[in-house]
């Protein structure tokens, strides 16, 4: 909520906007300044009291380029007036020119490179090479044709496929505005933010100022792509800077994005044709994280999660390479990479199916679960449960009868005409959902929340997390039932230097996550009640050693099917039908459940260029199996990758042409099937 | 009467705007601003330009009508022409009309000042091209002031319109013919999509079994307005329906002509007319059923 | 410069601004209103809605000086009038509302489209002669006085995807025939 006693009137305000360098990347920026008014002012690098970087991830990132342009778009200053017409018209006076550096100066690009091994990948493929050659030489030296096709039968061969995720910026296209203002000893920054205790250690690194000394405001917000994760921060800083030095109100506005990186993802399987049985797997992705590889650790963890297929393996190797590029720092993006690495991996798996001559469903029915790495890396529940809803859902969208003729169809010539239009296709697919960070992340693994229980019978729950969303709302409900208060009785701590750092809200953590930290507190409490006196305060998650060997756990799995064609009007990817079948753990609502579930579809769908079909033709069935007892984690990331997979292959199978970028678009089909006509 | 600042001036009869025009011959025409406002860093940046809005002057608000004609004024807008013409216009110029952006910007929309953005081409001036419709334009750029009356598709060329500065759209004149076949296609979206949009107007009578008066025009909001000649010529007196092979070997000309003629056609853009023009020669059937298709 | 006059949510206003200046603008800076995506950089993404005269409008395409003497209203005034609070119920009937970020704006289009629709209802008991002759009289427009397609169309003028056209066309619907029920319009 704006704070409405801020006026934008306020004559002893400033408004500020931050000028981002639009060329020059590599080079030094020199500015040419007009003569600047008293009441204004500009904050340039040198004018940083502390530090001109903000530690994130055990990374460290620039506030304002100061040497070196790192890409285009990166801060060079804030510039402040009492009305944003003075500013534009002082910016419009400062000229800024940029001054080649010298080879020495140039840094050369530091790429980070991440192995994953899980058995022995090279002496394998040793081994499978080794006995192809030595077939191959047989074949040459054999005179008994039943013979030679007898050898040629327990033959390896290998499956490659790419993926292609191009970089992607989301504009939010809506102007943030971070207040700065100094009252007696206190700095009052009023931001929307994903994580306050980035904002205050960031403001407090730069400034100088003292942490306990720095309130956050936390402004509503919502943030589909992670927006308000490190740039509010950035802003506050350079604000916070502002308001000390003029002892005036600051406001900054801005014009936040978020962008995912490009990433390339290649696999190679190796099989064996004679029992159709996968045997080793590599797989490269690279990268290309811009001019801040920050979260690449975790980045790394979560696409593992995600690229280990169901399918069982003796080894896998999994290389990683960050690239780092003059290009606009690109991490959090709605997510870390395990939709990705989901979609990849099931894509894969149908291409795995066909080579095998076997229907998507029946090759992943028969290969489902039967990783012994998959298990290693995830703490999973019963195969049984997921075989019976992977069937539910094919058998309810008659997915076999549609996959056949979609399949004889697609082997026609000229399916786009617009005489005989019939470029029609169908993807199944299947994954468990992971939310927050993985285990070896020790600090933000289990966000950190205080419950205290009052003597009034009123409850106050602690955490950064913020509190005036739909989860905050089931927060509620299961302290009221867990702990017997009623909804109105329940607060949340304020903001100030007492409120506890849950670490970022990203990745679904503030959903399934939080639920079970939760009911944790509420369990702890109740175990100390009416025994010890009132009132009971009890502290869940941190940072805390982890001796699990799993890196995720989830009660939350998600097949899905979808049916799609091309227009071959538009030459536009067109969604028609969309079955899922969840099996999660409990739920608070289920109908909100289902139509949270059905706004993720459509907007996942549009994400990777997809349409949906226009009114009645379109159509989202859900089927929800509350399967497990505790809270059910969040299905978002397992739904977004599932979405992903089942698109790309039905729009493969309508083509008829192998889609390795995403998203797609309709200049992407017309050069992926020519002059079809 | 003039406002009292720098910039803007609200002249309230054509006399005095050609006075205003007279006195400012560095200024540009305001009607409903929606395209200036959209691209305000274009043309409201410098201190320079003056602005002259018409909404004040009454003549440029006329709507006449007789047996074969209606007379629109620019400053008309289209939500005001979509309902005073809903009886009266054919069904090729309502669905151009009601896909034009929406109800509530097309409140703000005026004729004039669609057919008149200086690099952008959108569905109407296609449209009304195809219908033979013209334009009365007015020069102020003399002491004496003129009239004269254009053809629609005179217009433009190579994507610019080809309005002198100085010069005014008064009035638009649309016939009231209706045809036999009406076709119209908008595929993308203009303003947000110009380089892979197509916007298509057909138009053709039926005598019996055979096909004739054919005008067709497509649209490349960024290239410009395009109308076919050979397409007219190879389906004059042809007869319906159009086996597939025609239609595919007439397209194909149609996309030749495109080359030939008009620059800055994306492929993409190519392959969408292609595509409609096939599917509008399989939808040309005997029957003189309309047949409504919103893209 | 131009010394402009308003009524922003029953309160007067007197402002001295640029002739050109967008409405999204003026109330960003000098009415302290903030609207969302107000600034999309002319990337039509139809989020900026505000009422100035009771009718829905773009505010980033409205100048400073067409809007002398008119009464803007801001999503924050509809939310206390009558019409909203239909639409509201009709959100929490179906269990499907737009997302915080395209929230007001969609709303708002909604609420011009039910605006437009005709009113007239025709009664199930009257006899079959008089259906007749009515159906005959009365439009197709009225029968169904707002169509898929054409809500498809509208709702395309807001750039966020978050909800299917169907979904959207089934809220005004409800929403409409709410509307007859209790007379609101």
């Amino acid at each position: 909520m704006r704070n409405k006693n801020f006026s934008l009137n306020n004559k002893a305000a400033l408004h500020g906007l931050l000028v981002k360098a639009k060329e020059g990347v590599g080079k030094n920026p020199q500015f040419k300044l007009p003569k600047i008014p008293n009441d204004c002012i500009i904050i340039f690098p040198k004018d940083i009291i502390g530090s001109n970087r903000v530690e994130i991830s055990k990374k460290t990132i620039p506030l304002l380029a100061s040497s070196s342009i790192s890409y285009i778009d990166q801060p060079l200053f804030g510039i402040f007036a009492p009305s944003l017409d003075r500013v534009e018209k002082l910016i419009k006076k400062i000229k800024i020119s940029y001054i080649e550096k010298e080879e020495s100066d140039k840094k050369k690009s530091e790429d980070i490179s991440i192995d994953f091994n899980k058995g022995n990948y090279d002496e394998e493929l040793k081994t499978i090479l080794d006995i192809n050659s030595q077939i191959a030489k047989d074949l040459q030296k054999s005179e008994s044709p039943k013979k030679a096709s007898e050898k040629k039968e327990i033959l390896y061969n290998s499956l490659k496929s790419k993926l292609k995720f191009d970089r992607i910026k989301s504009n939010t296209n809506q102007t943030t505005k971070v207040i700065a203002e100094l009252v007696d000893d206190n700095l009052n920054i009023y931001s929307p933010t994903q994580w306050p205790a980035f904002i205050v250690n960031s403001v407090s690194t730069v400034c100088g100022f003292n942490k306990k000394k720095i309130i956050v405001h936390r402004e509503k917000t919502f943030t589909k792509k992670d927006e308000m994760l490190i740039q509010p921060a950035i802003l506050a800083s350079i604000a916070a800077l502002a308001a000390i030095k003029t002892n005036k109100i600051v406001y900054i506005h801005d014009n936040i994005s978020s962008i995912r990186p490009e990433v390339n993802i290649e696999r190679e399987t190796w099989y064996s044709i004679a029992n159709k049985k996968t045997l080793i797997e590599k797989i490269n992705v690279t990268i290309e994280q811009g001019a801040s590889q920050i979260f690449y650790d975790e980045m790394s963890k979560q696409y593992i999660a995600g690229l280990i297929p169901l399918y069982d393996l003796k080894a896998i190797k999994i290389n990683f390479i960050f690239i780092k590029s003059p290009l606009e720092p690109a991490h959090f993006y709605g997510g870390l990479g395990y939709v990705n690495a989901i979609a990849s991996t099931q894509i894969h798996t149908t291409k795995l199916g066909k080579i095998f001559n076997l229907s998507p469903y029946f090759w992943i029915s028969k290969s489902l679960f039967e990783s012994t790495i998959h298990k290693t890396i995830f703490e999973m529940d019963s195969i049984q449960d997921q075989k019976e809803i992977l069937q539910d859902l094919v058998e309810r969208s008659f997915f076999n009868r549609k996959y056949a003729a979609y399949k004889v169809n697609s082997a026609l010539d000229k399916t786009l005409s617009t005489f005989t239009p019939y470029a029609r296709g169908i993807g199944l697919a299947i994954a468990p959902s992971i939310s927050g960070f993985s285990s070896s992340h020790e600090a933000y693994a289990t966000p950190k929340i205080n419950l205290t229980l009052n003597f009034d019978g009123k409850a106050e729950l602690n955490t950064s997390f913020f509190n005036k969303s739909k989860g905050s709302e089931i927060w509620k409900k299961i302290i009221s039932k867990e702990l017997d208060v009623k909804v109105d009785d329940i607060e949340f701590s304020k903001d100030g230097p007492d409120l506890i750092d849950s670490g970022p809200s990203v990745l679904s953590s503030n959903s399934g996550i939080m639920a079970v930290q939760v009911k944790l507190a509420c369990d702890k409490i109740n175990e100390k009640r009416f025994i010890e006196r009132l009132p009971i305060s009890v502290t869940v998650g941190g940072v805390k050693k982890n001796n699990k060997t799993n890196l995720f756990s989830s009660n939350s799995w998600i097949a899905l099917i979808i049916e799609a064609s091309v227009n071959p009007l538009t030459l536009e990817a067109v969604v028609y039908k969309v079955w899922a079948n969840c099996s999660i753990g409990t739920l608070v609502d289920e109908i909100v459940y289902k139509s949270n579930l059905k706004q993720v579809i459509v907007n996942c769908l549009n994400e990777i260029g997809a349409i949906t079909a226009k009114g009645n033709a379109f159509n989202i069935d859900i089927k929800i199996n509350q399967k497990y007892a505790e809270i059910s984690d969040s299905i978002t990331s397992g739904l977004k990758g599932v979405v992903t997979a089942a698109f790309n292959t039905a729009l493969e199978m309508a083509l008829n042409i192998e889609c390795m970028s995403l998203p797609t678009s309709s200049e992407n089909i017309l050069s992926l099937i020519g002059d079809d006509l | 009467m003039y406002y009292k600042n720098n910039k803007l001036i609200l002249p309230e009869s054509i006399n005095e705007l050609h006075q205003t025009v007279l006195e400012n011959p560095n200024s540009i025409f305001f009607a409903g601003g929606t395209y200036i406002m959209k691209n305000r860093k274009m043309f409201l940046d410098s201190s320079d330009v003056k602005i002259i809005s018409l909404e004040k002057i009454k003549e440029l608000f006329d709507v006449t009508r007789n047996i074969k004609h209606v007379e629109v004024g620019a400053m008309v807008t289209t939500n005001k022409l979509l309902e005073i013409g809903n009886l009266a216009f054919n069904d090729l110029l309502l669905s151009t009309l009601s896909n034009t952006a929406t109800h509530i910007v097309r409140n703000q929309i005026t004729i004039g000042g669609a057919l008149a953005t200086s690099n952008i081409r959108f569905s109407l001036p296609g449209t009304l091209s195809c219908m033979g419709a013209s334009i009365e334009l007015l020069d102020f750029s003399k002491n004496k002031m003129t009239t004269k009356l254009v053809p629609v598709e005179k217009m433009y060329k190579n994507g610019l319109i080809l309005l002198e500065k100085g010069n005014l759209i008064k009035k638009i004149k649309i016939p009231l013919d209706t045809f036999d076949f009406e076709r119209f296609y908008c595929i993308g979206n203009p303003v947000k999509e110009p380089e892979s949009t197509v916007i298509f107007a057909f138009r053709s009578d039926i005598n019996q079994t055979l096909i004739n008066n054919i005008k067709l025009s497509v649209t490349f909001p960024k290239a410009g307005i395009f109308t076919s000649s050979i397409v007219s010529s190879e389906l004059d007196g042809a007869e319906i329906p159009i086996i597939p092979k025609s239609a595919i070997s007439i397209s194909n000309k149609f996309i030749s002509e495109i080359d030939k003629n008009i620059e800055g056609v994306t492929p993409l853009q190519k392959e969408r007319a292609k595509r409609i023009l096939q599917t509008i020669l399989y939808q040309i059937t005997p029957s003189k059923k309309y047949i409504e298709k919103n893209y | 410069m131009i010394k402009l006059s308003l009524k922003l949510n029953k309160t007067t206003f007197e402002l001295y601004v640029d002739e050109m200046k967008p409405l999204s603008q003026i109330l960003y800076e000098d009415l302290n209103v903030d609207i969302p995506n107000r600034n999309c950089n002319s990337n039509v993404c139809g989020n900026c809605l505000v009422i100035v005269d009771k009718e829905p409008f773009l505010s980033c395409l409205i100048p400073a000086y067409r809007l002398q003497g008119t009464t803007i209203t801001t999503f924050e005034a509809f939310m206390q009038s009558a019409h909203y609070r239909n639409i509201r119920r009709t959100y929490d009937a179906l269990n499907s509302e737009p997302c915080p970020t395209c929230y007001e704006a969609k709303t708002l289009i909604i609420e011009s489209m039910l605006l437009k629709a005709k009113t007239k209802r025709i009664d199930s008991k009257i006899d079959d002669l008089s259906r007749k002759f009515l159906t005959k009289a009365v439009d197709e427009d009225e029968k169904n006085p707002i169509d898929l397609a054409t809500a498809d169309r509208e709702f395309s003028l807001n750039s966020c995807n978050c909800l299917t056209s169907k979904a959207l066309y089934n809220i005004v619907i409800k929403a409409l025939k709410d509307r007859i029920k209790r007379r609101v319009l």
